[in-house]
């Protein structure tokens, strides 16, 4: 068998765009996970501004200075989250597929991923604590109509605010791992394996 | 018009294109949807190319690149380390085919980064130039099809 030859045949007579034009590729968008990625950083600094705008009102609206406080700590934490989506933007931006070889290539996605993962999970565990706290005191005094040293007065509640830390924090952290890991688990073995294949001898 | 040359390579190369995304998928629609991740791909870098390298090496840097990148469904087609036994419906259905298909069957058995250098070894590629595109040393590409020209005999021979 002369495998060049069959390999020169194979596919030749293939054309899926009889009609490409400069229409067609006007059309195109990417489906590629990294592009992907950074379209959702960009909703989720749209959504993010939108968050502290929201913030902003209920520390502005807000008597009780516990919850303020609360909420000036989730304003910040959400600043600083918008500012590391932007300086994340920057680094997926760079998503030009022939600028490197395909090993380097491989290996730049991975990382890239990964930090991105890293980050949502850095997120989660510094944020999901302070958000239970300050959704519990809102919605108890709110409710209850009493002031935070009031609500807070009974150890009941601080139990119940613990439990909640307790159940909750890790339960959304494992969500986060999980969501994540359906997203892009599989995924990223398949590039994992690419990478170190390249690699070996 | 730099677009209208760039519509025109891709319709003469459509051929090389169609290969390689055959080589990674067996859903149509998703050889569909790499086809055009690939033509996204070379329209958004096409500025960029200054003719250093053969048109054909860039289309196959960019297929590669974005093929190897994107999330696919898993191969049905698994690799067998030991080669000794192939399953009855892979050997069943490439009985009765004719030898490209034959030897596509063969070629997507192989491990992913294989299929990528038996692909331009075929298509008449230098060790060197392979190695280039692939980010690996000449002569760990020279081990490397050394090794794939063995298993792709193999698999020919029981298909």
């Amino acid at each position: 068998m002369d495998l060049e030859q069959i390999w020169k045949n194979a596919g030749t007579d293939k054309t899926i765009y009889k009609d490409i034009n400069v229409t067609v590729l006007s059309r195109l968008h990417s489906n590629n996970p990294i592009k992907k990625m950074e379209q959702n950083l960009r909703i989720n600094i749209g959504w993010g501004i939108a968050v502290c705008i929201i913030y902003a009102i209920i520390i502005y609206k807000v008597n009780f200075w516990q919850i303020q406080l609360i909420f000036c700590l989730l304003l910040g934490f959400s600043v600083a989250l918008i500012a590391a989506a932007f300086k994340m933007l920057r680094k997926l931006a760079d998503s030009d597929l022939t600028s490197d070889n395909l090993l380097a290539k491989l290996q730049g996605h991975y990382e890239k991923i990964q930090l991105w993962l890293k980050t949502q999970q850095k997120t989660a565990v510094a944020f999901y604590p302070v958000s239970i706290t300050g959704g519990f005191l809102l919605g108890g005094c709110s409710g209850s109509g009493k002031s935070v040293e009031y609500f807070m007065s009974k150890p009941a509640v601080w139990i119940i605010l613990g439990i909640c830390w307790i159940v909750l924090t890790p339960a959304c952290i494992w969500l986060v791992r999980k969501m994540n890991y359906i997203s892009f688990g599989k995924y990223l073995e398949v590039i994992k394996n690419n990478i170190n294949e390249l690699k070996a001898q | 018009m730099r677009s209208n040359e760039f519509l025109e390579i891709i319709k003469s190369n459509q051929g090389l294109i169609y290969k390689l995304v055959g080589l990674y998928s067996d859903d149509e629609e998703e050889k569909k949807d790499l086809y055009q991740e690939i033509m996204f791909q070379a329209w958004k870098s096409w500025p960029s190319f200054k003719g250093n390298s053969k048109i054909t090496t860039w289309l196959y840097k960019v297929s590669l690149n974005t093929i190897l990148t994107q999330k696919r469904k898993s191969n049905i087609l698994v690799y067998d380390k030991s080669m000794e036994s192939l399953p009855a419906t892979v050997i069943n259905s490439a009985a009765h085919r004719d030898d490209v298909e034959k030897l596509y069957t063969a070629i997507k058995m192989l491990k992913e980064t294989d299929r990528a250098i038996i692909a331009m070894h075929l298509d008449g590629y230098e060790n060197e130039e392979i190695s280039v595109l692939m980010g690996i040393s000449a002569n760990n590409t020279a081990v490397k099809l050394h090794r794939i020209k063995q298993q792709l005999s193999i698999l020919l021979n029981k298909l």
